[in-house]
């Protein structure tokens, strides 16, 4: 009986191919697996299935065959990966922590690791071997961010954007946000600004219908363009992503703004290109202007922080494996 | 006398504690962050012990020349950053207030103002006046070391440097708010320390109106208007910092001088 992990990622396969063997290991899901134990990892990045399984003979061909008879691997099979034994608990303590993440440190995946075994202890295909591993990978996971700086910094745009926001205010509680333009990007941002407990939001959008729909997804008000600068007087942070071909926001429209607000904080995120906001908003007192390079630098930042920092994890992570291999080997023999 | 020795053991605290801030500089100080504030937590207890023994000695409050003045503003700017700095968890105030107060000290030590008291004790209202008043320097001092963070702050997240210091800085708007309390506290202490002044010179029949208390009025007066502007909001919060800073230079540079000048106070 060996320890494997096989599947897919986001650094091996494109996204419908992930869903193939998403839906793949659904149906293992829901048959309660193929052998003793089996942990089926399913993300939005990843597509993995941890189990405890028996013979000697490994290939991803006869594995997934052993999941459905009738599967063809086709264009699977070039982003298919296969780890056994100590290669697979290196893989299972990696993701677990956040180092194989497409944000590296991202803290969700903990979660998703952990639900996944819940879910498969609940159905009963956990046993011994995988008790044991995934508690260590949770142990490991928890010990590389207390000792290590990979969780450190904001390393997406919606994060950065809410850190900097809490530089300005302080908490975001009551705070109030305007939209304008009711594009992805700035409904994710205002989405993630939302969960901290923003008082108030209001959408502005050159389509009122969209405006007003928007408004109602998200529990805000909706204005029209006309609008636009007496909503700035009530609003603490202004996201804008419209698609307009020049400047929405000008100095001079924010000078007036600021003397309304008896010059109180205004933190502007331009996520548009061609940008909405001028950039000599940015020097008026008080006002704080980020485009999206900006952001995305700050993002990166972090992100090479938080690379400089595997070193160090990947020398935690082999001395666990090491212990729990040595363990592993002792209940096999 | 050998009181001097608690005070000049407290900067020697103070000295070290900035150090730990200069060594841990690269690891963007806040891994010292307990040992710093240990060390101005002994500080301030030898400011106190200090103070203790030589309000003891002097049989009065210990503000009857110079040197213990800069004592008592030292000791007022520990005990507001040792309150704020902890219950706020303002980490970087530490590293701002201990230069100020290494300064104060350094100079109050070496300069030759430790001069005996002479004359009987001048009685409760003026035991009232002076420490009030100094008190009150305490703030405006904390004041202005929270305008230059707001500064630092500001500059910082407009040119988009998400370095450390943008980090361990508390928001703008928190430094703002924290800033304006400390005006409004430093103001409410001189109104009530001049008050009790102008109380205490009249009830002995003194000519209370000489160049420190004129300086002293225009003093209050301009830090209860700059306090009203910054509430009111009409004042732009970068140009309200550095009044603050401005102002808290014009009153550390012009007390020794002023102080000299008063018969009176003298």
């Amino acid at each position: 009986m060996k320890f494997i992990c096989l599947g897919l990622n986001h650094q091996t396969a494109s996204v419908e191919i992930r869903e193939r063997l998403a839906r793949q290991v659904g149906v293992l899901r829901e048959k309660g697996g193929i052998w003793p134990e089996t942990v089926v990892l399913s993300t939005c990045n990843r597509v993995e299935i941890y189990a405890m399984v028996p013979g000697s003979q490994h290939t991803p061909e006869a594995i997934l065959g052993q999941l459905s008879a009738d599967h063809d691997p086709g264009d699977m099979r070039g982003g298919l990966y296969l780890h056994e034994g100590p290669q697979a608990l290196s893989h299972l303590f990696r993701v677990a922590a956040g180092m194989d993440s497409m944000v590296v440190g991202e803290t969700e995946i903990f979660g998703q690791v952990k639900k996944a075994y819940e879910e498969a202890a609940h159905r009963g295909m956990t046993g011994k071997y995988l008790n044991r591993i995934f508690q260590k990978a949770f142990q490991v996971g928890k010990e590389i961010r207390s000792q290590t700086r990979i969780g450190q910094g904001n390393a997406s745009l919606s994060a950065v954007a809410v850190a900097l926001a809490e530089k300005i205010f302080g908490t975001l509680a009551g705070r109030r946000v305007m939209l304008l333009g009711a594009g992805e990007i700035g409904e994710s941002t205002a989405r993630a600004f939302l969960a901290r407990g923003l008082r108030s939001l209001c959408v502005i959008n050159r389509s009122e219908e969209r405006a007003r729909a928007l408004a109602g997804e998200l529990g805000g008000q909706w204005a029209g363009l006309g609008d636009l600068a007496r909503r700035a007087v009530e609003s603490d942070i202004i996201v804008s992503s419209t698609s307009s071909e020049h400047y929405l926001i000008t100095p001079k429209t924010i000078e007036k703004v600021m003397e309304q607000r008896g010059y109180q904080p205004l933190f502007l995120i331009d996520l548009a290109v061609p940008r909405d906001v001028d950039p000599g908003v940015n020097w008026i007192d008080s006002c704080y202007l980020y485009n999206v390079d900006d952001l995305q630098a700050m993002a990166d930042e972090a992100n090479v922080a938080r690379v400089r920092e595997l070193e160090k994890c990947e020398e935690i992570v082999a001395a666990k494996v090491a212990r729990v291999q040595a363990w592993v080997d002792e209940k096999l023999a | 006398m050998t009181d001097r020795y608690f005070f000049a053991t407290a900067t020697a605290c103070i000295a070290l504690s900035l150090v730990v801030t200069v060594s841990q500089q690269r690891r963007h100080f806040a891994q010292a962050h307990k040992v710093r504030y240990g060390l101005m937590l002994a500080g301030f207890v030898f400011m106190s012990v200090f103070l203790f023994v030589r309000a003891s000695e002097i049989r009065r409050c210990p503000l009857t020349n110079l040197f213990e003045a800069m004592a008592f503003i030292s000791w007022t700017v520990s005990l507001i950053y040792l309150l704020i700095g902890g219950a706020y968890r303002n980490t970087l105030l530490g590293v701002f207030t201990a230069p100020v107060l290494l300064m104060l000290n350094l100079f109050a030590l070496i300069a030759p103002f430790d001069v005996p008291p002479k004359g009987p004790a001048p009685g409760f209202w003026i035991d009232l006046h002076a420490p009030l008043a100094v008190m009150s320097y305490g703030a405006f001092a904390v004041a202005a070391i929270e305008a230059a963070m707001f500064l630092l702050q500001e500059n910082q997240i407009k040119r988009h440097q998400s370095g450390p210091w943008m980090q361990l800085l508390p928001s703008v708007s928190e430094i703002g708010v924290m800033t304006f309390r400390l005006l409004f506290l430093g103001t409410s202490l001189l109104a009530v320390g001049v008050t009790t002044g102008f109380v205490a010179g009249w009830d002995r029949g003194w000519a209370v109106f000489d160049f420190k208390t004129g300086w002293s009025l225009c003093v209050l007066m301009a830090y209860a208007l700059l306090t009203t502007l910054i509430f009111r909001r009409k004042l732009r919060p970068r140009w309200g910092a550095w009044a603050v800073i401005g102002l808290f230079l014009f009153v550390i540079l012009t007390f020794w001088g002023v102080y000299q000048l008063s018969q009176l106070h003298q």
